[in-house]
C-alpha cells in the first residue's frame, strides 16, 4: 500500500515537475519561434551570456530609448535579444520579428543606405566593421560585434541565423515588379505609414531613379481597391492644388494628373488599378517610368 | 544523562560544510557577467561533481561532457566509503542540517519522529522517474537535482531579493537624508552600500519570469524540515537516492561496542539521515550521511564509524 | 527662474530633508561677471587617420576650444564640486560615434581639476545596460584615469524633483547631480530618427530616470524644461566624429563622418544651432532649438555671439 502511494506521490511530482515549464514558458507562439531561432547550440560554439531577453513595442524603449520608435512605428512584434561570447569576441544578436517581410524589408531599407557594402546574406544584407544587418522573410537581424575576429565570428552567426529560418530569401515580390532600368541600387524602400508625411500614400513601395545625374522617386501606393486608389489620387490631388500647381496630365494617361510645390518638387501621377504610382522630380522625358511601372504591375 | 561535548568529527563535518558552502556561494557570485573582468566558468564545478547529472544527460544522448568524469570520482568514493557526500559536501544539504538543527523539539519528539520511515523510499521512486524521463528525452533532473534547485533558487530569487532590500534600505536612507546636525547618516551609510556595490551585490538586477513559483518551491521545502528533519534529503533528493544506491555496502560501517550500549537511544535523537544507529545489525547505511551526530551524542561512547574489510566479521 | 518659483522650489526640497545646491548652475549674475566670449569653435585642418593622431586631435580641440572662452579658470573654482555628464548612453565604440569621445571627456575633467575643482563626477543614465555602455565606450576608463569619480548610477537615488516646466511639472532627476556646484553638458552630434539631431538640450536626459519613453509624446517642451531646469555652467560638443545616419544607436561606421571639430558655450540654444548645422540641418528644423530660443534660453543664431574661431594643427 504504501509503495503504491509513493509511486503516486513520484508520478505527481513528475507530472507537476513537467507541467511548470509549460505553464511558465510563454505563451506566444511568436516568442517560442524566436526562440527556436536562436536557441543552443550556438554558431562558432559561442556561449551566451545570459538568458535571451524579449521586447515588445510596449516596452523596446527600455533597451533602446530613442531608437525604438521607429521600430515600433514599422509594426514591430517582438525581438529577441541576446548576449554571447567566444573566445575574445562580445557578441550583440537582435532579431526583430516585424510580423510579416514587408514590415522586415521596410525597417531593414529604413536603416540601409546605397552606398553600405552589400553581401549576400538572407534576403538581403550588409556589412562593416563590427557589424552585419540583414532581412530574411519576416525577420530583421541586426548583428554588433567586439573584439578581435569579431567579422569572422559575425558571419558565422549570420550564416547560422538565415539557415534557421529557412531556404526562402526572397524579398517581397512587388519589389522585383518595380521597373528596374536606372534604379538606383538598395534604394527601394517600403514605408507603412505616411511617406512624405503624408497619410494617402501609405503604405508604398518607393525606390528611386537617376537619369544623368538628375534623381527620380518613384512611389506605389498599395490601396484597398480601384475606388481607394481613386480617391487618395484626389487627395493627393488637393493637396498639391493647395501648396503649389496641380492640373490633369492626359499626355500621360486619361486620369493622370501633374504638378509641383515649392518644398516636395514637381510631380506626376496615376492610378493603377489599387495602386497610386507617384513620381516625384521627374527629369524631363522620364514620365515613361510611370507607364512601365504602370504596365509591370498590372 | 549527561551532556558530552561535541565530538572532533562532528566539528570537522561542520566545518566541511560551511567550506562547501562558502565555495558554492564564491562560485555563485563569480557567475556574473562584467564586461571588463571576465570569470565565472568555476560554477561548472559542482555540476561537474554531480553524478545524476552525468547519468541522466548520458540517458538522454549518448554523449557524456567530458567534465562530468569527475562524478565517476564521487560516485566511486560514495561506493567505497558511504553517503558521506551528503553529510560533509552538499551545500543544500548542509543548508537543511542547518534548518534542521533550529528546531525546538525535545529528544522524546525527535525520536518519534525522525526515525527510520518507509516514506524515505520515495526518493529512489522519484530517481526511477527522472531516469526513465531522460532515457525518453525530457530532462527532470534539472528540476530535482540539489545543486540545480539551489543555484536557480539563489540565483532568481535569493540574490535579487537580497539585492533589492539592500538598496531598498540604503534607497530610503539616501532619499530621507536623516541626520543630527551637521551629521548625515549617508556618510556612513554610502561608502557602506558602495562596498558592496563592488563586492557582492550585482551590477545590473535581471528579473526572472516566474520567479514566484520557484520561491515557493525553496521556501516550502527549506520550511519542510521543520516537519521532519532533512526532508529533502531523506525523502525527495535523487541525488541522494543516487548515492544511496551506490553506497548500499561501503567499508565504512557503524560499530557499536554492544557491552556499552544501554538502547537509551539517543544516537537517534540528532540522526540526520534515519539510517537507525540504534540498531547496528539494521544500520542502513544507504540513508547514513555519516554526521557523526549519532557518535558525538552517545553517552556512554559505544558508537563509531571505522572501515570493515568485506568478508570480515560483521 | 524668477524668485517665487525659486521659493517654491526650495520649499519643496526643504520637505525632502535635505539642504542641497540646486540649479540652475549657471547663474546669469555669476557669468555676466566673467567677461568672454559665449561661444567658441576648434577646428582641426586635418583629420588624421590613426587612433593616436585622433585621440591627440581631440585632447587638443577640447582645450583650444575651453581657452576660447577664456579658461576653465572662468567657470570653476577652488572647491568646486563638478558633473561632467557626456553621452555614455550605448553599448559602442568611439569610433561608431555613438558616445562622446573619451579624450574630450579626459580632457575636461584634467582641465576642471587644474581650475582647482575639488571632486569631479562623470556618470550618464546610460539607454543600454549601464556597465557595458560605461566600459565599451571608453568613458570610465579615461576618466577614472584622469581622476574623476565614474559609476553607474543607481535606481534608488533618483528623487522627484518641481521643475515647474510646460511639459513636466516635476520627474525623477539624479539625487547626487543636484548636489553638485557645477555641471558641464558634454554631448556629442547624432542624428536622431525621432527628432532629428540629438545635440546638448537631448543630452540632458541623461540626469532624468523614471519611464522616458514618455518624453518622446512632447520631446520639444520636455527637453526645453530640463534645460532651462539644469542650465549648465558649461557646453562643450563634441564634433570630432559625427553620426549622420540611424542615430541615435549607430553602429555602422558608414554612417559616421569626421567634422574635427568641438566646440564649447555657455549658451544652450546657440551651440545645438551650430551642432545642427554641422549635421546639414537649419535651426528651424528642429523643434526645441526653435522652443529653447522662444523661451529665451539663447539665440539660434549663433553667428551674431561673434564665436571665437579657432583653427588648430
Amino acid at each position: 500500500m504504501l509503495r503504491l502511494v509513493s509511486l503516486f506521490a513520484v508520478l505527481l511530482a513528475a507530472g507537476c515537475g513537467l507541467m511548470l515549464p509549460l505553464s511558465l514558458r510563454a505563451q506566444d507562439l511568436d516568442r517560442q519561434a524566436l526562440e527556436r531561432l536562436v536557441a543552443a547550440p550556438f554558431p562558432v560554439d559561442s556561449a551566451s551570456q545570459s538568458p535571451p531577453v524579449f521586447y515588445g513595442p510596449g516596452n523596446l524603449y527600455e533597451y533602446m530609448d530613442g531608437g525604438a520608435d521607429i521600430f515600433v512605428l514599422y509594426g514591430m512584434k517582438t525581438m529577441l535579444h541576446l548576449d554571447a561570447k567566444v573566445q575574445a569576441v562580445d557578441v550583440t544578436v537582435d532579431v526583430f520579428d516585424m510580423g510579416s517581410p514587408n514590415a522586415a524589408f521596410g525597417m531593414y531599407a529604413a536603416e540601409r543606405s546605397p552606398e553600405y557594402d552589400f553581401i549576400a546574406m538572407g534576403a538581403e544584407g550588409y556589412r562593416n566593421t563590427g557589424i552585419i544587418n540583414f532581412v530574411q522573410s519576416r525577420y530583421y537581424i541586426k548583428l554588433a560585434g567586439f573584439g578581435d575576429g569579431a567579422d569572422t565570428v559575425l558571419g558565422a552567426w549570420a550564416k547560422a541565423l538565415s539557415a534557421r529560418i529557412g531556404s526562402d530569401t526572397s524579398l517581397p515580390e512587388m519589389l522585383t515588379r518595380l521597373p528596374s532600368d536606372r534604379r538606383k541600387p538598395h534604394s527601394e524602400q517600403y514605408i507603412p505609414n505616411d511617406p512624405l508625411g503624408h497619410a494617402f500614400l501609405g503604405p508604398a513601395y518607393v525606390a528611386s531613379y537617376e537619369f544623368n545625374g538628375h534623381e527620380s522617386k518613384l512611389f506605389v501606393t498599395l490601396a484597398q481597391n480601384a475606388d481607394d486608389a481613386q480617391e487618395r489620387l484626389k487627395q493627393l490631388q488637393a493637396h498639391f492644388a493647395k501648396t503649389g500647381e496641380c492640373v490633369a496630365a492626359p499626355e500621360i494617361e486619361a486620369g493622370a494628373i501633374k504638378g509641383k510645390n515649392s518644398f516636395e518638387g514637381s510631380f506626376v501621377a496615376k492610378v493603377q488599378g489599387n495602386m497610386l504610382l507617384l513620381l516625384l522630380n521627374p527629369a524631363p522625358g522620364t514620365e515613361q517610368i510611370l507607364r512601365e511601372a504602370a504596365a509591370r504591375l498590372h | 544523562m549527561a551532556r558530552r561535548r561535541t565530538s572532533w568529527q562532528v566539528w570537522l563535518r561542520r566545518i566541511s560544510q560551511a567550506g562547501f558552502s562558502v565555495l558554492f556561494l564564491y562560485v555563485f557570485l563569480q557567475a556574473e557577467y562584467r564586461p571588463i573582468n571576465r570569470t565565472g566558468g568555476h560554477v561548472r564545478l559542482f555540476f561537474d561533481l554531480d553524478p545524476l547529472v552525468m547519468i541522466s544527460s548520458w540517458l538522454a544522448s549518448h554523449q557524456v561532457v567530458s567534465g562530468l568524469l569527475l562524478s565517476l570520482v564521487i560516485l566511486g568514493l560514495t561506493a567505497l566509503f558511504g553517503r558521506w557526500f551528503c553529510g560533509w559536501v552538499c551545500p543544500f544539504g548542509a543548508l537543511h542540517h542547518l534548518m534542521t538543527s533550529l528546531r525546538t523539539r525535545t529528544a522524546k519528539q525527535k525520536i518519534a519522529t525522525d526515525g527510520y520511515s518507509r516514506w524515505q523510499k520515495t526518493k529512489y521512486y522519484l530517481l526511477g522517474a527522472i531516469l526513465v524521463a531522460a532515457f525518453m528525452g525530457v530532462n527532470l533532473a534539472g528540476w530535482f537535482d540539489p545543486f540545480a534547485f539551489l543555484y536557480r533558487s539563489a540565483a532568481l530569487v535569493l540574490y535579487p531579493g537580497l539585492n533589492d532590500g539592500i538598496a531598498w534600505v540604503f534607497g530610503w536612507i539616501y532619499q530621507h537624508d536623516p541626520g543630527i546636525g551637521s551629521f548625515k547618516v549617508t556618510s556612513i551609510s554610502e561608502p557602506v552600500y558602495e562596498f558592496l556595490r563592488h563586492s557582492v551585490l550585482p551590477n545590473a538586477q535581471p528579473y526572472f519570469y516566474g520567479a514566484v513559483w520557484i520561491a515557493v518551491a525553496f521556501f516550502a521545502v527549506v520550511l519542510l524540515n521543520l516537519y521532519r528533519a532533512r526532508f529533502w534529503c531523506r525523502y525527495v533528493c535523487p541525488l541522494g537516492a543516487l548515492l544511496g544506491v551506490a553506497g548500499k555496502n561501503p567499508l565504512v560501517q557503524i560499530e557499536r561496542n554492544e557491552d556499552a550500549c544501554n538502547q537509551c537511544r539517543v544516537c537517534v535523537v540528532d540522526c540526520q539521515g534515519g539510517a537507525d544507529p540504534e540498531a547496528t545489525a539494521n544500520w542502513r547505511p544507504a540513508e547514513c550521511f555519516y554526521c557523526w551526530n549519532c557518535q558525538s551524542a552517545c553517552p556512554h561512547e559505544a558508537l563509531t564509524f571505522s572501515i570493515r574489510v568485506p568478508g570480515g566479521r560483521q | 527662474m524668477n524668485d517665487n518659483s525659486r521659493r517654491d522650489f526650495l520649499k519643496t526640497c526643504a520637505l525632502i530633508g535635505a539642504a542641497m545646491k540646486l540649479g540652475p548652475f549657471a547663474g546669469e549674475a555669476a557669468l555676466a561677471a566673467t567677461a568672454g566670449p559665449a561661444l567658441s569653435i576648434a577646428h582641426f585642418r586635418s583629420s588624421p587617420q590613426s587612433a593616436d593622431a585622433i585621440a591627440a586631435e581631440a585632447r587638443k580641440l577640447t582645450q583650444e576650444a575651453v581657452n576660447g572662452l577664456g579658461g576653465m579658470g572662468r567657470f570653476i573654482g577652488k572647491g568646486d564640486v563638478v558633473w561632467i555628464k557626456p553621452n555614455i548612453g550605448w553599448n559602442r565604440v568611439p569610433e561608431q560615434a555613438a558616445t562622446t569621445n573619451p579624450d574630450v571627456v579626459a580632457t575636461l575633467v584634467s582641465l576642471t581639476f587644474q581650475a582647482g575643482a575639488r571632486r569631479v563626477i562623470v556618470s550618464d543614465n546610460s539607454c543600454n545596460p549601464s556597465v557595458a555602455c560605461f566600459a565599451r565606450s571608453g568613458i570610465q576608463q579615461a576618466a577614472q584615469k584622469a581622476g574623476a569619480d565614474c559609476f553607474t548610477m543607481e535606481d534608488r537615488k533618483f528623487r522627484k524633483t518641481n521643475l515647474n516646466g510646460k511639459a513636466l511639472p516635476a520627474w525623477e532627476l539624479y539625487g547626487d547631480v543636484l548636489g553638485v556646484n557645477k555641471f558641464i553638458n558634454v554631448p556629442i552630434v547624432k542624428h536622431h530618427g525621432l527628432c532629428k539631431a540629438t545635440l546638448g538640450m537631448k543630452n540632458l536626459m541623461g540626469v532624468a530616470g523614471g519611464q522616458r519613453n514618455r518624453f518622446h509624446q512632447d520631446l520639444t517642451n520636455t527637453l526645453v524644461d530640463l534645460a532651462t531646469f539644469i542650465r549648465p555652467t558649461l557646453v562643450v560638443m563634441d564634433a570630432v566624429r559625427v553620426l549622420v545616419a540611424n542615430g541615435p544607436v549607430g553602429g555602422n561606421l558608414a554612417d559616421v563622418k569626421r567634422r574635427d571639430t568641438v566646440a564649447a558655450g555657455t549658451d544652450q540654444v546657440a551651440i545645438d544651432a551650430f551642432g545642427a548645422a554641422l549635421l546639414g540641418y537649419k535651426p528651424q528644423e528642429i523643434g526645441y532649438v526653435m522652443e529653447g530660443q522662444a523661451r529665451r534660453l539663447g539665440t539660434i543664431d549663433f553667428e551674431s555671439l561673434k564665436p571665437r574661431r579657432i583653427e588648430v594643427g
